[in-house]
């Protein structure tokens, strides 16, 4: 690899931030996400841990993308600073992943948990999408805050798990439509796949673009 | 290579200022916001700690003052400022052979490269924000002769180079060590001001030193460092 600061950048992958607080589901998108699209798209994961890798290497256990396409950061205690005002390291990790996979489509970035306030810069990530989830108390979205308002995409997981900690998740949705507007969210629970196939209608059409891609030659 | 920060303008009137243009590059390089991903080291720090070397607000100064001086006497200063005197008289040759010794001179790989990621990062940030050419290519981008490159490039003053790497390495440990020990914001900026005031007086011997002076002998730090690498749990890449 050309490590010098000033080397060309190749062709950009698409790049999506996926973050939320500690817990929300954002290992679990990373690994739908790959499931439904690693073998079909160039793509490669980047996790950021607070003290380990263990995102990267759960998602290495599940075998969402062969091991090389999966880089674990280390953040230094400090996760919000590596997605937002210090992204260096990630910046880093984005170059070894596009020195390493000629063609490389599609890049996701997850963040190591964080508080409400943790948004991506947008000098490292195209498309933004925030996951909370119900068991974090059903005011969250009425807090309001950058990513609940501004994210591409709001994820409310775990909704199965609403009635068992009182959590109402009609009001949830009442708040996220008061505090996004027009901007999409959806209520899900990626592990027993409630609103998966509108999240991948969503994905196709906001971050691939699949409905103005063409295969006719320019 | 063409310095390209700006200059104050002349109006044929003696002003003061016109002496002072290199701090803001200075001050911008030295700035603990410079995205270089210092926030994710600790130096050795948290090795340091987890082998219970340091333990509180007290025993962090001792290890400011003895281990880290030492290391920046014995090592970075020195480096940096051969770095400066090469990259003046633009001698591309030397800059590689030092960046080398550098890496050379640092028994923990941890600590070697990040020192480096740090370097790199920081000579990424110059070329892309003060410096319009391309810049040389390093072995290793090792920050302290990035740094010596960097202000040599920028028309700060050697001395104030090896300030702002010293500023830099302890601004950094202390920021970490609020992370790792029960100390407060209070009792690390009087450290930090103590550890900036004991390296003052010895800026001029590191001026000067001979390769065969280069180097440090400190086993537990080396070794704390190298431990650290294999924890089972850790906050921070070295």
């Amino acid at each position: 690899m050309d490590s010098s600061p000033n080397s060309p950048t190749s062709r950009k992958a698409i790049r999506v931030g996926i973050g939320g607080p500690v817990g929300s589901g954002k290992s679990t998108l990373c690994l739908k996400l790959c499931e439904r699209y690693g073998t079909t798209r160039n793509m490669a994961v980047i996790t950021n841990d607070i003290y380990t890798q263990e995102d990267a290497k759960m998602l290495i256990r599940h075998s969402a993308l062969p091991e090389s396409r999966i880089l674990g950061v280390e953040t230094g205690g400090c996760p919000h600073t590596a997605i937002r005002d210090d992204i260096s390291m990630n910046l880093d990790a984005v170059e070894v992943m596009q020195s390493r996979f000629d063609g490389l489509e599609l890049i996701l970035i997850e963040s190591g948990g964080d508080n409400l306030t943790a948004v991506f810069s947008p000098e490292l990530a195209d498309v933004f999408i925030y996951v909370i989830d119900v068991t974090e108390g059903d005011d969250i979205p009425r807090k309001g805050g950058p990513a609940i308002a501004t994210s591409d995409l709001l994820i409310v997981n775990k909704v199965e798990l609403a009635q068992y900690v009182g959590a109402d998740v009609e009001q949830m949705k009442e708040d996220c439509r008061a505090k996004r507007g027009d901007r999409t969210f959806l209520m899900t629970d990626l592990k027993s796949g409630i609103a998966l196939e509108k999240l991948f209608a969503w994905f196709d059409r906001e971050v691939l673009f699949t409905d103005v891609e063409t295969t006719a030659p320019i | 290579m063409a310095t390209t920060h700006p200059q104050p303008e002349s109006d044929g009137i003696e002003d003061p200022l016109n002496d002072f243009a290199w701090i803001a590059p200075l001050l911008h390089l030295s700035d603990s916001a410079l995205p270089v991903g210092a926030y994710a080291h600790s130096a050795g720090l948290e090795g340091v700690v987890q082998m219970g070397m340091v333990r509180d607000a007290e025993s962090l100064g001792r290890f400011l003052m003895r281990d880290v001086a030492h290391s920046l006497r014995q090592i970075d200063l020195p480096l940096v400022a051969k770095a400066h005197a090469a990259a003046l008289d633009a001698r591309e040759d030397e800059l590689a052979r030092l960046d080398r010794l550098s890496w050379a001179l640092r028994p923990s790989r941890q600590i070697r490269e990040a020192t480096s990621t740090i370097g790199r990062q920081q000579l990424r940030v110059y070329g892309e924000t003060w410096s319009e050419e391309k810049l040389l290519t390093l072995p290793h981008f090792q920050a302290p002769v990035v740094i010596g490159m960097i202000a040599a490039y920028s028309d700060i003053p050697v001395r104030g180079a090896l300030l702002s790497l010293a500023y830099q390495t302890y601004s950094g440990l202390v920021q970490a060590s609020l992370k790792l020990l029960p100390v407060g914001p209070q009792a690390t900026q009087k450290l930090l001001h103590e550890a900036l005031a004991g390296i003052l007086p010895h800026l001029n011997d590191c001026l000067n030193r001979s390769d065969d002076e280069l180097g440090s002998f400190n086993p537990v730090w080396d070794i704390a460092a190298s431990r650290h690498e294999r924890a089972p749990a850790r906050m921070f890449l070295s």
